[in-house]
């Protein structure tokens, strides 16, 4: 039990628990032996499902993936909530608590923020904390290789979505908003802009955010379908 | 809470990534999160926004764009601009071009300096720099052909873990004159105590330049300074 509750054990179970499952699911009891594994070719397939749906999250949800590294300041943790946020996801999947696999990443990712957030709150109240939470934000976040490319790809389509706003002052309202993160209103007082000004320029922004989501072929069809799949493979274990 | 309340709110996945909902609203939004792919789309582009622009700031890219090359970009201008262009090359002082003037030539890390099209500049070469009281210069660099990026990993005197520094590159002329070229504020120290800094190093034309180091956590620092002398590489 001391093992199962580890943290490594925990990190590990997303890639370990369908194997758990196909054995119950199977295998009668009686026929099971200790410390055997089950030679089904379906145990491959599960893989495959398992490790194209866990690929898929990580490659068309990079922002958020980043945006939790960022925070954390440390890749390792980062992984680690985020494998966690995603067991939970499957087990509430598993459990029927998801209707439709159009609900699961947008599950995934509100539980990777609340983990996110817990971790903070509990290095907050450390007695030996040396930064605040917004102090880490500022700081240059300690990339893997392959992140330190897929930011400076990111980084390039910013580049352009900068240079083709309107004005310094769009181009500030951006800034202020969306990376130092101050409010509307002070950030529409410091620019003498009204409420519907400053909405218009985050409108005018958003629509080109949009691009910002095909810089690495984004289709939710493609997370939707890998999900069907994964769920008609279940029925049929069944 | 309707999830179309979402999909028409601009400022919600920023406020919510920057943690500033209250808990009803973080409720109201996680649900929709799972209820709407249109509403997950909408933050994952805004993660992916605050991503590009943290980057940009720590690449000493950001101020630049602030001020714009919207400017730029209007044909009146332009043609003013081209009109300048031709008369400095005719004079035959264009150094760096017109893309030096765009683009940063020190950036904090590797991948921000781009070349015209926007393509990431490879990785060229990593000179160690550090005072050598016995040598002219504190580092040669060789400027590897086409466009590429030189680490300069420079070592303070007195390396500080929790430290901050700046970097000034100026070029120092024959006759004694300085230019400085650019600057870079907010670098950390790697485990190693190295300050790491990245140079367009097809910006930097033969001759002597000085690399000033300088702590910008603490006031009125001292300023490290090293003598450079860029070189053509062979390559």
């Amino acid at each position: 039990m001391h093992v199962q509750n580890s943290l490594k054990y925990r990190r590990d179970a997303w890639r370990r628990m369908p194997e758990e499952r196909v054995v119950t699911a199977r295998i009668p009891p009686a026929d099971l032996q200790v410390g055997s594994r089950v030679p089904s070719a379906r145990g491959d397939v599960a893989r495959t499902e398992r490790e194209e749906l866990t690929a898929l999250i990580e490659r068309e949800y990079v922002g958020l993936r980043l945006t939790i590294t960022r925070k954390t300041q440390d890749p390792e943790l980062a992984a680690d909530l985020l494998n966690e946020a995603i067991y939970t996801t499957w087990q509430k999947w598993q459990d029927g608590k998801l209707e439709r696999p159009q609900q699961v990443a947008g599950y995934v990712f509100a539980v990777a923020m609340n983990l996110l957030r817990n971790h903070r709150r509990a290095m907050g109240v450390r007695p030996s904390k040396r930064a605040s939470a917004s102090e880490l934000d500022a700081l240059p976040a300690s990339s893997e290789p392959r992140d330190e490319v897929i930011e400076a790809q990111l980084a390039t389509r910013v580049r352009k979505l900068i240079q083709e706003l309107d004005s310094e002052r769009d181009r500030t309202v951006l800034v202020r908003f969306y990376l130092d993160e101050e409010e509307k209103e002070v950030i529409c007082r410091a620019l003498s802009l009204s409420s519907l000004q400053f909405d218009k320029v985050l409108h005018r922004a958003r629509r080109r955010l949009r691009e910002l989501m095909e810089s690495r072929g984004f289709s939710g069809s493609d997370l939707v379908s890998v999900l069907i799949a994964v769920a008609m493979v279940a029925a049929w274990r069944l | 809470m309707a999830t179309s309340t979402f999909r028409d709110d601009p400022m919600i996945a920023s406020r919510y990534l920057a943690d500033q909902l209250t808990e009803s609203e973080r409720s109201a939004y996680e649900a929709a999160l799972e209820q709407d792919p249109e509403v997950l789309k909408e933050l994952e582009a805004t993660a992916r926004l605050k991503v590009g622009l943290h980057r940009l700031r720590e690449g000493g890219e950001l101020e630049g764009l602030m001020r714009g090359s919207r400017v730029l970009r209007s044909p009146a201008v332009l043609a003013m601009a081209a009109a300048v262009a031709a008369i400095v090359i005719g004079l035959g002082v264009w150094r760096f071009g017109f893309e030096s003037a765009r683009t940063p030539l020190l950036a904090a890390t590797l991948g921000v300096l781009h070349d015209r099209d926007g393509h990431t500049l490879p990785l060229g070469g990593t000179q160690v720099m550090f005072r050598k009281r016995a040598e002219a210069y504190d580092a040669v660099i060789e400027v590897p052909p086409g466009q590429a990026v030189t680490e300069l990993r420079v070592l303070p005197e007195a390396p500080l873990p929790t430290a901050r520094y700046g970097v000034a590159l100026t070029r120092v002329r024959t006759d004694g004159s300085e230019e400085q070229l650019d600057m870079i504020d907010g670098l950390a120290p790697a485990s190693d105590g190295f300050v790491s800094v990245y140079a367009d190093s097809s910006k930097l034309s033969p001759g002597k330049y000085r690399l000033d180091l300088r702590r910008v956590d603490i006031r009125m620092p001292a300023a490290e300074s090293f003598s450079i002398k860029v070189v053509k590489g062979s390559g």
